[in-house]
């Protein structure tokens, strides 16, 4: 009997002991959640040592520490050695503990919901709707006082004042400081299987609808246009929309009054384009569900033929083409011409294609808008986009370039050299560079004419860049119009992504277009462009 | 004081299972009750910074714009929808299952039929969706078996009408082996004499299964139809969002998904805790009635 006694104490004890444990184990995980955070002993260690150290050139008495969270980058990890970092705690004093998130919308959308967000972020999402939180710290007052480097920016470009929201500064915009060379999505095919048919390339999109039909019959397997999610083929300023002569979202016309692209019959006759491409089989049928980690993969393996997309992802593509095929090409070619025999491509824009947001809680305002400001400053700039002078690059004609031993050792590697060198140094568009030299990693390309370096895709286009047009930018709004737009955005939205996707597919016929259109303003849409219109006459009477 | 003494050996004696039951009162105090402090945000004019009781008091405005909003009535009309689906078919599936596995008489074979259909129940939704989608996508198996038999590939997630079947299919995949062990344990519990006195009247074994086991399981079967009613507003939302997508909104958007888009990802806090507490709170009605039906009716109730 004792001993059964004991058994039961000893089990309910287990028990106790192991649930306790579950749930210690739900808090420490909860704590830590999807997220790569750097802030461990090594690194309070470290900044006891540093703090031994103190730098003439620190921005603070004391180190500072300040989180910073951006989204997660399979490409390019976040490594919390890297060398920027390094030096930054060392010679500015600040220990930045950078967090990165895979799913960065929910984990933002959640950290902001319980009032827990960093010190500095990435925004995401709609940056109105952020603001409308009050979570942002208003930066004018800031600015004036402590960041002369970015108010030198806002001097000189005149653009940056659009982004404000109720006459404030609420973001902080990623500033290019080299030349536009960005053309946006471009159309890409497989040159190779063209020539194998005889065909010719494809200068508008009648010819490539009927050079897609004739690759989708020679190539069965395959499949002709592939594209990842819906954004990129029907919403995004990034889809084709907009060669075909349409838009989806806000655009401006030459008067400067703004309309909403889909409840016009331009974006109808550019969806009847992709209805035929998708009933024809042309168009993936299944690209509302192709993640873009399978469409890449798809495009590597010849399952997909032809995308409308980023074309820096080529070099990688063709590579694992050539595994199996040597003879394949994935190349870049013009922009095609509508049914007008007009061309036209949206672009990346010149500036704010990266937006920074501080929390409104934050405690070291002053030393956080010092540090802000150094980013933009010249060395801040070198910093985060080539390393450490010296150690990574050298100045030469008054240039900055990697050193010959860096390029050497990371192009050494089996990985992509950007990327490498971007983990360990902790440099380019995949961490920190509010200053943006956006052809940074020219160095760490492969100068063969056959390698589609950004400097090579660009070599495509140059002749055409009058086609690229910079993203709309809406005007500044008023808290009141920030609030409203919030309340109808998700419901006119939602309603025209499943309609939409429902003309493409055919499952909803043309005839019902008028009524589609009514539905979309009954729901807000006619309202969200009175705003913007009603926003831009106030901000072109302001800066008469 | 004599009463108080009993209560303090009772506790004592009783302490290792008091303490066990610490845990699960800790989780519903915490996950449960705290947060009900939460639904003040639908009546205000929530903003984070300000926190519940520093914004502004809004009154009913949330609840008149949901209640005028379609987009709402949509998502309701389809959680009702999909959780009746979930009643009139998966509720009943385990009952049968665990009748039929009650009906083998080998007891190796027995045990192995219950252990395989269990096994879904553990595998994660994310991964079980990933599987459902790779069946059923436009060159998956059940597409090509389509193709055998002549007839013509289509996508499955994308079709709004088939969202409903594919969740209740799958459902019924992953739950219903587990859901059965309940009723398995009843059916072990009912009482072998009254088979025998079945037997010695000439009772077959579908005769046992409907006067003898099915009866003598109806409690079990009432209370977790009760429990059943009191979420009837509720299904899996991550299961949902796994499976939606914005061709399949019409059928697929239910109060969950909607309250996510709406209040976590569109920022309209205010409005979505205001759809979520009127969710709960028809929740809460259907059990009453549910309860108080099966009171008067069975004599069956959970209180």
């Amino acid at each position: 009997m004792k001993r059964k006694e004991a058994m039961k104490k000893i089990t309910a004890c287990v028990l106790t002991l192991s649930m306790a444990a579950g749930l210690a184990a739900c808090g420490a995980a909860g704590g830590a959640e999807g997220a790569n955070t750097a802030g461990t002993a090594e690194n309070t260690a470290k900044e006891e040592n540093v703090s031994a150290d103190k730098k003439d050139t620190w921005l603070a008495d004391e180190m500072v520490t300040i989180t910073y969270a951006r989204p997660e980058s399979s490409l390019q990890p976040y490594d919390p050695d890297c060398a920027t970092v390094t030096w930054i705690r060392e010679n500015l004093g600040i220990d930045l503990q950078v967090s990165t998130y895979s799913d960065y919308e929910t984990k933002m959308n959640t950290l902001l919901a319980a009032n827990q967000l960093p010190d500095l972020f990435t925004i995401w999402g709609n940056v109105n709707d952020v603001v409308g939180t009050g979570s942002l710290l208003e930066l004018t007052e800031l600015i004036e006082q402590y960041a002369p480097n970015i108010q030198q920016d806002y001097d000189n470009i005149p653009e940056l004042s659009r982004y404000k929201v109720d006459g404030g500064i609420y973001t902080l915009a990623q500033i290019r400081r080299d030349e536009n060379w960005e053309q946006g999505s471009v159309p890409c095919i497989r040159t190779d299987l063209l020539e194998e048919q005889g065909l010719a390339v494809p200068t508008t999109w009648d010819e490539l609808y009927d050079v897609l039909d004739v690759l989708a019959e020679a190539y069965p397997e395959s499949i002709a246009y592939g594209a990842r999610g819906d954004d990129r083929v029907l919403f995004n300023y990034m889809s084709p929309i907009k060669g075909l002569g349409g838009d989806y979202g806000l655009y401006q016309d030459e008067e400067g009054v703004w309309h909403m692209g889909c409840l016009e019959d331009s974006y109808k006759e550019a969806l009847q384009y992709l209805n035929r491409m998708y009933e024809a089989g042309i168009l993936d049928n299944e690209y509302l569900i192709v993640s873009a980690d399978d469409w890449k993969s798809g495009l590597g393996t010849g399952k997909y033929l032809f995308y409308y997309d980023n074309p820096v992802f080529l070099d990688t593509l063709n590579k694992t083409l050539r595994e199996t095929n040597p003879d394949a090409k994935l190349e870049p070619i013009m922009f095609l011409a509508n049914d007008k025999g007009e061309t036209a491509n949206y672009g990346h824009p010149n500036n704010y294609y990266n937006v920074w947001g501080i929390s409104a809680d934050t405690e070291n305002q002053e030393v956080l808008m010092k540090f802000v400001n150094w980013l933009y400053s010249e060395q801040g700039g070198y910093l985060m986009n080539y390393g450490v002078e010296g150690v990574h690059w050298e100045m030469v004609d008054g240039k900055p370039r990697f050193l010959e031993s860096v390029v050497e050792e990371y192009k050494s590697r089996t990985g992509d050299p950007t990327y490498e060198a971007g983990s360990e140094i902790g440099i380019g568009d995949l961490f920190l560079d509010m200053s943006w030299y956006s052809n940074y990693d020219a160095a760490f390309k492969s100068t063969s004419e056959e390698s589609w370096t950004r400097e090579n895709i660009h070599k495509v286009y140059e002749t055409h860049m009058d086609d690229v047009l910079q993203q709309p930018i809406e005007p500044p709004y008023t808290t009141e119009e920030s609030a409203r737009i919030t309340e109808i955005n998700q419901s006119y939205m939602d309603y025209s992504k499943t309609e939409i996707n429902k003309f493409v597919s055919g499952e909803r016929s043309f005839d019902e277009w008028d009524a589609f259109v009514q539905e979309l303003i009954n729901k807000g849409a006619q309202e969200r462009v009175d705003i913007a219109n009603q926003a831009e006459q106030r901000f072109a009477e302001e800066n008469r | 004081m004599k009463k108080k003494g009993e209560v303090k050996r009772l506790l004592y004696k009783n302490r290792y299972l008091y303490i066990m039951l610490l845990f699960p009162l800790i989780y519903f105090i915490l996950f449960k009750y705290k947060p009900m402090y939460g639904v003040l945000i639908a009546f205000k004019n929530f903003k984070v910074r300000e926190g519940i009781l520093g914004s502004d008091w809004a009154g009913l405005k949330y609840f008149q714009q949901f209640l005028e909003d379609p987009d709402f009535w949509n998502a309701f009309k389809n959680t009702v929808i999909l959780s009746l689906w979930q009643i009139v078919i998966c509720f009943p599936v385990p009952i049968l299952f665990a009748l039929l596995v009650n009906e083998i008489r080998w007891g190796k074979m027995k045990g192995l039929v219950q252990r395989v259909c269990c096994f879904p129940h553990f595998v994660s939704v994310v991964v079980a969706i990933s599987l459902m989608m790779t069946l059923v996508s436009k060159d998956g198996l059940v597409n090509q078996i389509v193709v055998t038999m002549g007839g013509t590939a289509k996508s499955y997630m994308l079709d709004s009408a088939w969202f409903r079947p594919l969740y209740v299919i799958s459902d019924i995949w992953q739950e219903m082996g587990w859901s059965a062990i309940i009723y398995l344990a009843a059916i072990s519990g009912v009482d072998t004499q009254l088979y025998e006195a079945c037997e010695i009247d000439g009772g077959g074994r579908v005769m046992k299964l409907l006067h003898i086991t099915l009866p003598c399981i109806a409690a079990t079967i009432t209370i977790m139809f009760i429990l059943r009613m009191g979420s009837i507003m509720t299904v899996s939302f991550d299961k949902v969002l796994l499976m939606q997508n914005s061709n399949t909104y019409n059928t697929s958007d239910v109060i969950s998904t909607f309250v996510y888009r709406r209040g976590l990802q569109g920022m309209q806090y205010s409005y979505a805790t205001a759809v979520g507490l009127v969710e709960s709170v028809i929740s809460l009605f259907f059990l009453g009635i549910t309860n108080f039906v099966s009171s008067k009716l069975s004599d069956t109730s959970l209180f």
